[in-house]
């Protein structure tokens, strides 16, 4: 047998020069520098989808304020019905409708985000094992994750803010609206301008780093994350009339409100202060003497109601990114 | 010099590095005040653990032939050349030409070795002449 | 790092994944500068044990520590290197960008000991990850993890897929970082014969249960055949007995053998390999 087993030769032959471990570390700064080298085609592309948005955006709010201001001109209020007014409403009707498509685009906004942005940003790594190589560097995953955060979730609160910002210009070519699907309060509307779009793309993206972590597979948390968020606007739209107080009115001559406004609810209210809706109405008419009632949310509230949907959708978006870094601080197998 | 270990050849890694260093004091290959490459020049090259490399040299340490000086390195202090100078390079190149030979002849790597071991065998017997090394 | 504290230590360390424990109970302590060979049979716990020391993944009970520090702890990464079995790296990335990357996501970083590696499969720089074969793309992960010159390596597989050329000239540079900085390579492997003069630790993992582990000498004089009944049978003795281990001493393959068919669960945590905990020194 081979003498190599007979004296063995300890460790301490070996001349280690152990270098001490300094206390440095890779600075956040450093982790967003990378990160933001990482996805610099994301967001090359992400900039390109912007500009191109924005154009049909821009030209689409240009015909509607012009076939508004010059419907307003024409002074067609009221009860005119020369050519000319039923020409212009034609044009009007027809640039309100093309915003409706615009409006479309813009909700897609935040879905995108959410699916390209948000969802990857930990299933594909997770996916395609690159976490392995990812968080064994010097960079301790949490960090790893906030300068990923920092640069695509900074991505998306610009693109969300763009959006809203072109959302808005289309949606001020309108204001005051002279046609009821114009309103801001009108479920398209609503959710393609101001806050609650910028605060909705936010969403989306955070709702898609959580699918992330928890799926781990980039395809389902994309779906996971689209149908999160879906859920949530769809409930903030059917919920959007109940953020804000509503206000009623006894008006003396029956409807009294403007397009811009939101009837919530209207009738009678009798001699002995029973509110009736005109349905409830007897076929014979309503009781004699009482007075027309109106529930609505006037126009001046929409921004109130607006940033109350973003601060719910802001809320939610937080408790996502927190979730997210407990999943990933949670090395489980 | 330049170690080749062969694994698995049944002689330990730290064997293999003695015998060459022997054999390269024998033929001149090393000389008095030659420094022996560094344990992590024989671990690149070679790709044995380092403590077999440590462990070979301080064999050698102990039989006399090296001596490791602190942050220098380790230095041949004694040779194990029976004849020096032209004797030796006579015979040298007499066996190469006897080795260019037997390759012509079609002798593989293995059968020279072999040739010259038995011979070496045969003609260093302690009867024959009292000077073998141990091996 | 904390000055004088192992390379590794693992103290009761379990691991399970529904309801499944990968790892059991698995205790033991690599001294710096140590080259330790985690074999095994596949599935016995390798791939997880360098995974949980790269902190990758958490224990469920125990605990883990490297240089000192908890396992993917924020001192602890800057220090330590790891190699994944699937050399998971970002397939569009070039060569040259993934270096790039590694330069800006550690503290140190070492370009020349990078590229040496590289260049051994002569790599080219300006190849896209995806686009290189599996040798090369091995070599362009390792080099991620020599570039950062880090106290410990845990390389998961790390000569599976190169050529016996080039698998001699990268271990010769692994083996010289440990011979020049006294870094600690723990490599996991299915071929005994990688091992063979490479490794002077060993850690036997089966069924995700730590069966042997020591210095490879001190193993290898632990143990010797006897007779008995008219068959071979290894034996261990608490007490090495040096003079003793020549004829009758076992070679790697047989007492790695010995282990693995042993009726009952045989186990054996050499002195040198125990950690400091009270209840560390398990001895079956």
């Amino acid at each position: 047998m081979s003498v190599d087993r007979m004296s063995a030769p300890t460790l301490e032959q070996v001349p280690l020069r152990v270098r001490e471990e300094r206390p440095v570390r890779v600075g956040l700064l450093a982790v967003t520098g990378e990160a933001l080298h990482h996805h610099r085609r994301l967001l090359a592309l992400l900039g390109l989808g912007l500009l191109v948005l924005a154009g049909p955006v821009l030209t689409t709010a240009d015909s509607v304020a012009s076939a508004h201001s010059a419907w307003s001109a024409a002074n067609c209020g009221g009860a005119r019905l020369a050519d000319v007014c039923q020409a212009l409403n034609l044009d009007l009707t027809g640039a309100v409708l093309s915003a409706e498509d615009v409006q479309l685009a813009l909700l897609a906004v935040p879905l995108l985000v959410g699916a390209l942005l948000g969802a990857p940003l930990l299933a594909r790594e997770y996916e395609q094992g690159t976490y392995r190589l990812a968080w064994t560097q010097a960079v301790p995953r949490g960090r790893w994750l906030t300068g990923r955060l920092l640069v695509l979730g900074g991505a998306s609160v610009l693109t969300g803010a763009v959006a809203a910002l072109l959302g808005t210009r289309l949606y001020l070519a309108a204001s005051p609206a002279v046609l009821r699907e114009s309103s801001g309060y009108a479920p398209l509307p609503f959710n393609s301008f101001g806050p609650v779009l910028a605060a909705g793309t936010v969403l989306a993206f955070a709702l898609g780093v959580l699918c992330g972590a928890l799926w781990r597979r980039t395809l389902p948390a994309i779906a996971a994350s689209v149908a999160g968020f879906g859920g949530v606007a769809l409930l903030l739209t059917a919920l959007r009339g109940d953020l804000q107080p509503a206000r009623t009115i006894f008006p003396p001559h029956g409807y009294d409100l403007r397009p811009d406004d939101w009837l919530m609810a209207d009738g009678v209210v009798t001699t002995d202060g029973h509110r009736l809706s005109y349905a409830q109405c007897e076929p014979g008419g309503c009781p004699a003497g009482s007075r027309t009632f109106e529930i609505y949310h006037d126009a001046g509230q929409l921004w109130a109601t607006q940033w109350t949907a973003a601060a719910i959708m802001l809320a939610l978006a937080a408790t996502a990114l927190l979730l997210s870094y407990r999943t990933v601080g949670r090395n489980r197998l | 010099m330049e170690f080749r270990l062969r694994k698995g050849s049944g002689v330990p890694a730290y064997q293999q590095i003695v015998q060459q260093t022997q054999q390269a004091l024998r033929v001149g290959t090393l000389r008095l005040g030659d420094k022996l490459p560094t344990a992590r020049e024989v671990v690149a090259a070679t790709a044995v653990n380092p403590n077999t490399v440590l462990r070979a040299y301080q064999e050698l340490q102990r039989a006399g032939l090296v001596e490791s000086r602190q942050g220098l390195g380790t230095f041949v202090v004694r040779t194990l050349g029976r004849a020096e100078g032209a004797a030796t390079e006579e015979l040298r190149e007499e066996l190469d030409a006897w080795v260019a030979r037997a390759r012509e002849h079609g002798l593989e790597r293995e059968d020279v070795l072999a040739l010259t071991a038995s011979a070496v065998e045969r003609l260093f017997q302690p009867s024959h002449s009292g000077n073998g090394e141990p091996a | 790092m904390i000055p004088g504290s192992a390379a590794l230590e693992a103290v009761e360390l379990t691991l399970r994944h529904r309801r499944r424990t990968l790892l059991d109970a698995c205790s033991l302590r690599l001294p710096r500068g140590a080259v330790c060979g985690v074999v095994g049979p596949n599935g016995a716990g390798k791939s997880l044990l360098l995974s949980a020391a790269a902190g990758l993944v958490g224990p469920d009970s125990g605990r883990i520590t490297v240089l000192g520090r908890p396992a993917g702890s924020a001192q602890a990464l800057p220090a330590v290197g790891y190699l994944d079995q699937r050399r998971s790296l970002y397939r569009r990335m070039t060569v040259a960008e993934l270096l790039a990357t590694g330069r800006r996501t550690n503290v140190r970083w070492h370009q020349d000991r990078a590229l040496e590696l590289l260049g051994l499969g002569r790599v080219p720089l300006d190849a896209r990850i995806g686009a290189l074969s599996g040798g090369q793309r091995t070599l362009a992960a390792l080099a991620t993890v020599r570039g950062k010159a880090p106290q410990l390596m845990l390389l998961d597989e790390p000569l599976a897929e190169l050529d016996p050329l080039v698998r001699r000239a990268v271990l010769g540079l692994l083996l010289a970082d440990v011979a020049d900085h006294g870094a600690t390579v723990m490599l996991s492997t299915h071929i005994l014969t990688d091992l063979d003069e490479v490794v002077d630790h060993l850690v036997l993992l089966d069924a995700g249960q730590v069966r042997l582990a020591g210095q490879l000498s001190e193993l290898l004089t632990a143990h010797r055949f006897v007779d008995r009944d008219g068959s071979s049978v290894l034996v261990r003795r608490e007490r090495p007995d040096a003079a003793a281990a020549d004829a009758d001493g076992p070679t790697l393959d047989e007492l790695v053998v010995s282990y693995l068919h042993a009726p009952g669960p045989g186990r054996w945590l050499a002195p040198g390999m125990r950690p400091d905990a009270p209840h560390g020194a398990l001895i079956a």
